[in-house]
């Protein structure tokens, strides 16, 4: 588009023609002050906040709904400004109650930071203010009406945003309230995004009320842990009795892959680290009953049966399996504690998607995999299968709305009437199951030519076939050789690009880092000779057991041992708990799972709030986790696994690599004061110039993995600051077309996350007031 | 003369002596003065050990704004928030502090916590006496600081002094 | 809690529940007449004549000489006595702010100082660092040597520290074993 010149404030402006006037200002660090606009929602001109001073127009106007032209000349402050906006504010005072110190926005409200810029904290009005009690909408949202400013940003957020259209005006001019839309109470996804969005303190938050305030919180980027998006969430911590708790959960940092978004579980659901049955304690089974040791008895009394096992029958005796919900450096250094210090390839993982069938597609092609930035990005997109909108919010947020700002076509492929067909171009509905026949159809297999809506079919492949840069999402319908199928397709089509979506936060990271009986990380087959052989030195080369082999394997008492870490296989499986009867199991985990039932030993673990390391989503971008939370007595996966190593005897330097680097740290990071960002620590991180001072530092097997890894060389700095990093496929080993049965997804809804969301008060208080019942899901 | 000038002169050092002698003594007394200070003469003004104060109603005045914990320069209170209920009602607004302490280790006495405080909760008393033998025990915790509870409170004196007396609950303990 | 973690002999189960024992200063274990009666006569003197250093490091010090002087003159208590020497002082108090260089310096003044001997920790500063949560300052001097009494403020008042100091008396007083000590009886 054409550049427009204007003037603000006697600077020269430059943008393209279209672009607001307020957005204008900002780009030139100009700030005109706003209740009501919001970037990327519909204009509403209601606050009257952003008034300007245009030249050759009679009256101030608004910023937010002008558009810049040609030579326009503006000014942005002046007493005349400043006492229209001073007026502003103190109407918007009058029926506001002055109650800021009970207030849970106190600290962060923007009405408070107006009146300490425009000074109208006395009023002219003598009237009472009106007061009304606060309701409560929902478990989850509160609504305080004196409060409400109504700028309508919750309105607008709700409808076009999130498509739900939950909240709306009643009455109108003076009389005008925010009201939900079952009569006094929501009906909707729960999302908070209208606390989030809100201003003031009129919509609170049910699970933060009145807790803290935000000053009093140390605020950690992270990220969430529930679905495989990979949302970025600052988590509000605070000291408690236990080591570090966390208090409140949102996105105010808006850098992340989600922007403004954010859904319940990566709002709410972080209260499972507080529940009452969180492990605490080792626990050993003695005369049938687990009770509490010290962890030096249940280290010792592991690293013994394992050595024992290893002696005696060798590695394969020993089966192990891996989670979906640990950060890749756990991952990948459990997978080589299985094939180095145990010596086994008997390792798997819950699979609910087929990426080695999707990097074997992809190998030797050039990159095609999509970053959840170009779903927003894209100009055309195709669905097939899954439920976004349920079991991917953040993939349905960045279609929704890059249908809504970029005039983006949907095609959605669906057995289902899925929601986002309310924002399709095309939607198809074909019988369940035929997901595979329609891949095979788009690659140029006619006979899969469904019979009766044959048509839809044919036109729809014609205008798929006329699109460019195309996105490609699938669920985990396709699996095999239907992903080929499918990616012959996409690879005609001039800059398409592909995503597989998985269900848990972690489950392309555990696929990449290698959790396979015949994978090594970077999808190298164990067959093959591959840089890891040279690496490890003498690691079996035949593939080993999946779960379902090792089932069979315990039940005729064949295998001795299963290390399960962060994984419920029994719970998933529905197998008879007893099959292990025979061996001696470990179990690293937050709770009493089902597995925990046969377990011999269980050591409680921390989550992944609650250590550092990274996560890749279900795109392949790769994030960074900050510890935030900490329960005292639990330890990381990483430190167990390397302590597990350490007795059994092995040399843990063999297993980490840590050590390494320069001691750099020119006392500069030393007296930062708590709770600031140790941007100066970021930096000797990035530049290997921070030591990698004991074994259990992940940093030292982010070192290993960036090396061996394929795809995972990105900047190490980007990552450290916080910003997602894209990892590609292309350079990655051959894939394998294996036990497409063998997936199962978990089919995890909005309000359900497998074990973490069993554990949540908040999401089951959500459940229990829409009546729902919860939704049996495959924990993890 | 010089006898005589030096008899002058010790006359007139020891005549401050005597002088002084009949003064009133400037010595205080402390600690075995009468009264809750013994003896110590402060200032009105003295910023001594806080007192978090009730409102007419005997609630706290204390509504877990954490203003003080903000405003304080050396980071020595500490405040849990939670919500009041019909049932459990502590202060006036739609929360109370759950714990409220002041690490007196750190403390410096500069009343910013009592300028900072929007219901006027924190103030400071002329308490003084807090040396202690271990500084754990420094860290007074808020049953220790709030004011005691009036046996006749504004709303809530239903009670007599004979009333009381005959067995009559000296104070209505809100949310008991 | 039912692990059986030992906490040694500080915690005791009364009634079912685990409380941690009173701490009680000197020897527990009880001794006869003769030694009691003089560990009480001894205690009484030493308690009356808490000789100070003369050792000020900050602000503090200048109510710590207020204290010395007329209005509330400590010799009331028989520790107006400022020696200018550790071999000669019962009693150090920290009056100020510790910085890391003056701890070593602190620690031999203490060790040059004969038993028995005392430690006041007066003011924020001294006490944990108060507002100075810096680089430059020791965190609270009971990292460097063992303190008796805390007295917070900043400073404290004179009537703050005379307080400190009748708490020792009282800690001196109630002290067992002096006697044995003393004449280095097992």
């Amino acid at each position: 588009m054409a550049d427009v010149n204007i003037t603000v404030d006697g600077k020269k402006v430059t943008a393209p023609a279209g672009t607001l006037l307020i957005e204008a200002c900002k780009s030139v660090g100009i700030e005109v002050p706003s209740f009501c606009y919001y970037p990327n929602l519909s204009l509403q001109g209601a606050c009257r906040m952003c008034l300007v001073k245009i030249e050759k127009m009679p009256k101030l106007q608004t910023a937010c709904t002008t558009v810049i032209t040609e030579g326009m000349s503006v000014t942005t402050d002046s007493p005349e400004i400043h006492q229209a906006r001073k007026g502003m504010v103190e109407l918007l005072l009058g029926n506001h109650p002055l109650d800021c110190p009970v207030c849970d926005a106190g600290g962060e409200c923007e009405l408070q930071d107006m009146t300490f810029a425009y000074g109208a904290a006395e009023s002219k009005y003598m009237e009472a203010k009106e007061h009304r009690d606060e309701q409560q909408w929902s478990p989850v949202v509160y609504f305080d009406r004196p409060r409400c400013i109504l700028c309508y940003r919750c309105v607008r957020v709700c409808g076009e945003g999130m498509d739900v259209w939950a909240l709306g005006v009643q009455n109108r001019g003076v009389s005008s309230i925010i009201a939900p839309n079952k009569e006094d109470h929501l009906e909707c996804e729960e999302c908070g995004m209208c606390i989030d969005i809100c201003p003031v303190g009129a919509l609170t938050s049910g699970a933060y009320r009145y807790k803290t305030r935000p000053w009093e919180m140390k605020h950690v980027g992270t990220t969430c842990t529930h679905c495989a998006d990979g949302c970025k969430t600052t988590l509000g911590v605070r000291r408690s009795d236990t080591g570090m708790e966390i208090v409140r959960g949102d996105n105010r940092d808006k850098s992340g892959i989600n922007g403004d978004f954010l859904c319940i579980k990566g709002r709410y659901a972080f209260d499972f680290a507080n529940h009452e049955d969180r492990l605490t304690q080792p626990l050993i089974r003695k005369d049938g009953r687990l009770t509490a040791a010290s962890w030096e008895e249940a280290f010792q009394l592991i690293g013994t049966e394992f050595g024992r096992i290893c002696e005696r029958e060798g590695g394969r005796a020993i089966g192990v399996v891996g989670s979906t919900r640990t950060t890749n450096e756990e991952n990948y250094l459990l997978q080589k504690f299985a094939r180095v210090v145990l010596g086994t390839n008997n390792i798997d993982h819950h699979r609910t998607a087929d990426f080695p069938a999707f990097a074997a597609a992809l190998s030797g092609k050039p990159e095609m995999t999509a970053s959840m930035r170009d779903v927003y990005n894209a100009p055309a997109i195709l669905l097939i299968g899954n439920d976004p909108t349920e079991q991917h919010p953040l993939l349905a947020w960045q279609i929704r709305n890059n249908v809504r700002l970029h005039r983006a076509r949907l095609y959605v492929v669906n057995s289902q009437s899925i929601k986002l067909r309310r924002q399709a171009a095309t939607f198809l509905q074909i019988p369940t199951g035929t997901e595979a026949a329609f891949a095979a159809f788009l690659a140029g297999d006619d006979s899969a030519l469904n019979v009766t809506s044959r048509d839809q079919w044919l036109a729809l492949r014609e205008r798929l076939r006329s699109e460019q840069n195309l996105v490609v999402i699938f669920g985990s319908e396709l699996r095999g050789e239907n992903i080929g199928s499918l990616l012959k397709f996409a690879s005609s089509i001039p800059g398409a690009k592909v995503v597989c979506l998985a269900d848990y936060a972690n489950s392309r990271g555990a696929a990449d880092m290698g959790l396979y009986p015949d994978l090594l990380p970077g999808y190298y087959r164990i067959a093959d000779k591959s840089k890891f052989h040279d690496e490890w030195h003498g690691i079996p080369q035949t593939p080993g057991l999946t779960i379902p082999e090792m089932i069979e394997s315990g039940a005729s008492g064949r295998l001795k041992a299963l290390y399960v870490v962060g994984a419920n296989p029994i719970g998933r499986l529905g197998i008879d708990p007893f099959a292990f009867s025979q061996a001696f199991v470990v179990l690293q985990d937050m709770f009493l799972t089902e597995t925990a039932v046969m377990a011999d030993v269980v050591l409680p673990a921390a989550n992944a709030y609650e250590k550092s390391g990274t996560f890749t989503n279900t795109c392949g971008d790769l994030q960074i986790l900050k510890k935030a939370g900490e329960v005292a007595t639990t330890k990381s996966d990483f430190e167990m696994i390397v302590r597990i190593a350490d007795a059994m005897g092995f040399d843990v330097r063999k297993l980490v690599p840590f050590g390494r680097g320069t001691p750099a740290d020119m006392g500069q990071s030393r007296g930062a004061q708590s709770g600031e960002a140790d941007r100066h620590g970021v930096w000797l991180e990035a530049h290997g110039l921070e030591p990698k001072m004991n074994p259990f530092d992940p940093m030292a097997i982010l070192d290993e993995t960036q090396r061996l890894v394929p795809g995972y060389d990105v900047s190490r700095m980007n990552l450290l600051a916080g910003n997602d990093q894209h990892t590609t496929l292309s350079k990655s080993g051959p894939g394998a077309l294996h036990n497409p049965e063998l997936i199962v997804p978990a089919n995890n809804n909005l309000f359900s996350s497998g074990t973490l969301g069993r554990y949540s008060r908040t999401l089951n208080s959500v459940i229990e007031n829409s009546n729902q019942q919860p939704a049996e899901v495959a924990a993890d | 003369m010089p006898v005589l000038k030096n008899i002058a002169a010790i006359a007139k050092g020891m005549s401050i002596t005597f002088r002084e002698m009949l003064a009133p003594t400037v010595v205080e007394n402390y600690p075995d003065g009468p009264g809750p200070l013994k003896g110590a003469k402060v200032q009105e003004r003295y910023r001594g050990v806080h007192v978090l104060q009730r409102d007419e109603n005997g609630l706290e005045k204390c509504v877990a704004c954490f203003l003080c914990a903000a405003a304080c320069p050396s980071n020595c209170i500490y405040i849990e928030a939670a919500e009041n209920t019909a049932e459990h009602r502590v202060s006036g607004a739609e929360r109370y502090a759950k714990v409220y302490n002041i690490d007196y280790n750190r403390c410096i006495f500069c009343g910013y916590c009592v300028e900072a405080c929007p219901t006027d909760a924190i103030t400071h008393g002329h308490g003084f006496e807090v040396a202690a033998f271990s500084a754990s025990n420094l860290v007074y915790r808020k049953e220790q600081m709030l004011a005691p509870m009036p046996a006749h409170m504004g709303a809530n004196a239903v009670f007599n002094q004979e009333e009381v007396e005959a067995g009559a609950p000296a104070m209505v303990a809100p949310g008991e | 809690m039912s692990n059986g973690v030992s906490f040694g002999s500080y915690v005791t189960t009364e009634n079912g529940k685990r409380v941690v024992k009173e701490l009680t200063f000197g020897n527990p274990t009880p001794e006869g007449v003769v030694l009691t009666t003089l560990d009480h006569a001894v205690n009484w003197m030493r308690k009356n004549s808490i000789w100070p250093l003369t050792f000020g490091l900050a602000c503090c010090a200048i109510e710590m000489m207020s204290m010395g002087a007329s209005r509330f003159d400590i010799a009331r208590f028989g520790a107006e006595v400022f020696r200018p020497s550790p071999r000669q002082s019962d009693l150090i108090i920290i009056a100020g702010r510790v910085a890391n260089k003056m701890a070593p310096v602190i620690r031999q003044l203490w060790e040059q100082m004969p038993e028995p001997k005392w430690v006041i920790s007066m003011g924020a500063c001294a006490t944990s660092g108060g507002v100075f949560n810096n680089y430059a300052l020791v965190q609270s001097v009971n990292q460097v040597i063992p303190v008796d009494v805390y007295v917070p403020g900043c400073p404290p008042r004179p009537e703050q520290l005379i307080y400190a100091i009748t708490l020792l008396q009282e800690k001196i007083q109630k002290e067992r074993g002096t006697v044995r000590r003393a004449l280095n009886i097992k």
